[in-house]
């Protein structure tokens, strides 16, 4: 019998360690587990039927890819899958085939909308992306392939055809203006409006990658990136290379504290991208830090402006997120002594024994201000004390309840408030019962 | 219990099939729900709709952020939720670039002007028709986007909702403070807001300290170089390189100034009064701008140039008709 409860009970805690770290936990799983999921597989591959009515083939695809997970028997989503991507690859090809012959017949629009029914159909398919950024996207920088012997000024006559725009072939390349350049350096220049739209002849893809990759080792990422995006962006090594860029300059971005930056720059990389993951916790540990730091400066600022209440529920919330920082924990202590004086100095002395119920024993002047609170309240409970039995004498009863109940809230310990305010409350109600 | 030989052996087959139960549950539970959630690519999820389930309280459970709730929306086809019934959660872009069938996106960028010292203007009268403006927006399913959601979009990689809308203002003045900033915070708009550096904290002018509240309240803040004066006017008899080293000058001195004001990287440029040439963009992007806006009107799909955005001039006397009909957010083509 032992056994048996023994394996129930491991049962039972391996059927919840399953279900730990679902979204609604062990309930969700009985509302919508498998079971539930596989019963919803024929209401979905309805839906992806619609959507596929509608020319959405990318949805439809991806409302299959869900059947093909949670039916009981997947075999019909996977056929359909099959189907559609085969509908989907076929269409694909067909328009950009079309988009390239309505640009040799020089239809740039027409053209335009073939690749985007293409990019529409399959997001991913980089050879059309590419003809939009080619064609209908400008970048306002081109990519010059450097011979042997030039220089700036020598690039300057050859594609500005103007020598005394050297300075700008050296200012976008960090260049001075008779510095050689290197054969088969890869210059940035500007897009001046006389210059000729073929800059870059003869550049191979595997050049400008090289280019890109010796500008990321010499630490000059903006310019790895632009001659990265030169280059074929649908090649893997190429989109391995830019992401490879944009994470080290995120991590530059986070080292300087420029987060938002970093935070966008991330954005642009894929979750699957090796490092990305890593990134991204370090950059939510520093936007967490940032907050922090800005919740502490906004606690400080409050604690100069004399706003000491403020700068206290706002040290004690960050004390709770940080409890050995001593920074907070001084802050937190320094506030609350005053914000607890300025309440003495408004005779608020309850409000002030109720701060200073929490404050810390080894800071001397709270505690001093502490036992200065106490005696005070000692003397104003005495004070009520002695206003409740002349309301008592003068057959007041309320009033001397009322006095006495002060009495109890300045001094707890006056036991002899508590037992009046019996025998007051007594006589009240045999009054209100005599006929 | 006996220790009869049949009583033991059921005990064992009783315990057999109790493990055997469990481990069907436990491959259960990671096969169904948890499995799909632990898949990386475009698969989405599929959740049973609780009572009192809305597609905000939805975007916050599943993506994490409310403002996604759009997503589910629109990858459901709208369909109204029913509890208990079924909902699909993308897990990424469905729509990049905003292509359907029947066109693509457009994105309109507004840019309100700074009236000026010349200006008759009533103060009342702009606030009164800024007000109109972004009700008439809010009223109408408009959502105010950031700078860096555009960026996304022009980068292929983000999905923004159907009527996106980028809200800007070349404006030194107090009345973006005073009277655009509260309006568009009661609506749940951001906007960016472009400084010529070397004039603030000019008279009536928006100061840093300004600026910085702006800035932690959510708004952008770019700028429009150092004076204001167009980049793209030389002045008579000034050299060609003495009239870039004046370009250069002017904007680096606009960037560094907002980045150690801020303490972010200004990477966002309105140039001066609109003045644009090839050059001017080439300056930007090399110095690390992440998009440049002009004050020309035009289209902004997501293979627009970064660096020639296109924007619409609204002031007090666009009138609501003339507002709405400039705000085109799709652009009809045929993409079956």
């Amino acid at each position: 019998m032992k056994a048996l409860l023994t394996t129930v009970m491991a049962l039972c805690l391996l059927i919840c360690s399953g279900c730990a770290g679902s979204k609604g936990g062990f309930a969700d799983f009985l509302n919508a587990g498998p079971w539930w999921q596989a019963a919803q597989s024929e209401d979905i591959s309805q839906r992806a039927r619609e959507w596929e009515s509608r020319g959405e083939f990318n949805i439809a695809l991806q409302y299959w890819q869900l059947v093909s997970r949670i039916a009981a028997d997947p075999t019909e989503a996977e056929k359909e899958i099959e189907r559609l991507r085969k509908r989907i690859d076929e269409a694909v090809r067909g328009h950009y085939q079309k988009g390239l012959q309505a640009l040799r017949n020089k239809q740039a629009t027409g053209a335009r909308d073939q690749f985007l029914a293409a990019l529409r159909l399959d997001p991913d398919f980089q050879p059309a992306l590419k003809q939009i950024r080619l064609r209908y996207a400008t970048f306002p920088l081109a990519v010059y392939p450097a011979s042997s012997d030039d220089t700036p000024v020598s690039v300057a006559r050859k594609v500005f055809d103007d020598e005394k725009k050297a300075f700008l072939v050296a200012w976008f390349n960090q260049l001075s203006v008779d510095e050689k350049v290197k054969d088969g350096e890869l210059l940035l220049l500007p897009k001046l409006e006389k210059t000729p739209e073929k800059t870059v002849p003869g550049i191979h893809p595997p050049d400008i990658l090289t280019k890109a990759r010796e500008r990321m080792v010499g630490n000059d990422l903006e310019g790895a990136l632009v001659l990265a995006m030169q280059a074929d962006t649908s090649d893997p090594d190429v989109k391995d290379l830019i992401n490879a860029i944009q994470l080290r300059r995120v991590g530059e971005q986070i080292a300087s504290g420029h987060l938002d930056a970093a935070e966008l720059t991330l954005s642009a990389v894929p979750d699957e991208f090796e490092g990305k993951s890593s990134t991204l916790v370090g950059l939510h540990t520093a936007l967490e830090k940032r907050k922090f730091d800005a919740d502490l400066a906004d606690a400080r600022d409050a604690f100069k402006k004399g706003r000491f209440t403020q700068s206290l529920k706002r040290s004690e919330r960050l004390l709770e997120m940080a409890p050995e920082d001593p920074e907070v924990r001084r802050l937190v202590v320094e506030s609350r002594y005053r914000a607890a004086q300025d309440l003495v100095d408004k005779g608020r002395y309850l409000e002030a024994r109720e701060m200073l119920s929490t404050a810390d024993a080894a800071h001397d002047p709270s505690t001093a201000l502490k036992e200065a609170v106490r005696i005070r309240l000692v003397k104003l409970s005495q004070m009520h004390y002695r206003n409740g039995v002349k309301h008592f004498i003068n057959e007041q009863l309320d009033a001397a309840i009322g006095e006495w109940e002060k009495a109890l809230d300045c001094n707890p310990d006056l036991t002899k408030a508590r037992e009046d305010i019996t025998i007051a409350r007594r006589l009240l109600k045999k009054i209100q019962t005599m006929p | 219990m006996s220790n009869h030989p049949i009583d033991h052996a059921a005990r064992r087959i009783i315990e057999g099939l109790i493990l055997v139960i469990g481990m069907l549950l436990i491959f259960q539970t990671s096969w169904g729900q948890e499995a799909v959630a632990a898949d990386t690519g475009k698969t989405p999820m599929i959740v049973r709709v609780r009572p009192g389930d809305t597609p905000s309280t939805l975007a916050r459970r599943y993506l994490n952020d409310v403002r996604e709730a759009w997503m589910i929306k629109a990858y459901n086809n709208d369909e109204a939720l029913t509890p208990n019934g079924a909902i699909l959660i993308p897990r990424a872009p469905f729509r990049l670039g905003g292509l359907t069938p029947n066109g693509f996106q457009n994105v309109p960028v507004l840019v309100y002007l700074d009236p000026g010292a010349e200006s008759s203007i009533a103060e009342s009268s702009f606030a009164a028709t800024f007000r109109q403006h972004m009700t008439w927006l809010k009223n109408n399913g408009f959502t105010a986007i950031t700078p860096s959601q555009l960026i996304r979009f022009f980068n292929y990689s983000g999905q923004l909702p159907e009527k996106s809308i980028l809200i800007t203002a070349d404006m030194q003045s107090r009345w973006f403070y005073d009277y655009m900033a509260p309006v568009m915070k009661e609506l749940g708009f951001t906007a960016a807001v472009f400084v010529a550096t070397g004039h603030v904290g000019d008279n009536d002018a928006m100061t840093w300290d300004h600026l910085k509240r702006l800035y932690r309240d959510g708004f952008f803040i770019g700028c429009r170089g150092e004076n204001g004066r167009s980049l793209a006017r030389r002045k008579p008899g000034q050299s060609f390189e003495t009239n870039f080293k004046w370009i250069e000058a002017e904007l680096e001195k606009a960037k560094v100034s907002i980045e150690a004001h801020l303490g972010e990287p200004c990477l966002l440029l309105a140039y001066p009064q609109g003045g644009i040439n090839g050059l001017i963009a080439a300056v930007a992007a090399k110095m690390g701008f992440s998009a440049a806006f002009t004050l020309s009107s035009g289209e902004n799909p997501f293979y627009a140039d970064r660096y020639l955005i296109h924007r619409i001039i609204v002031d007090n006397r666009t009138g609501p008709e003339q507002f709405s009909d400039g705000l085109v957010t799709r652009i009809e083509a045929d993409l079956k």
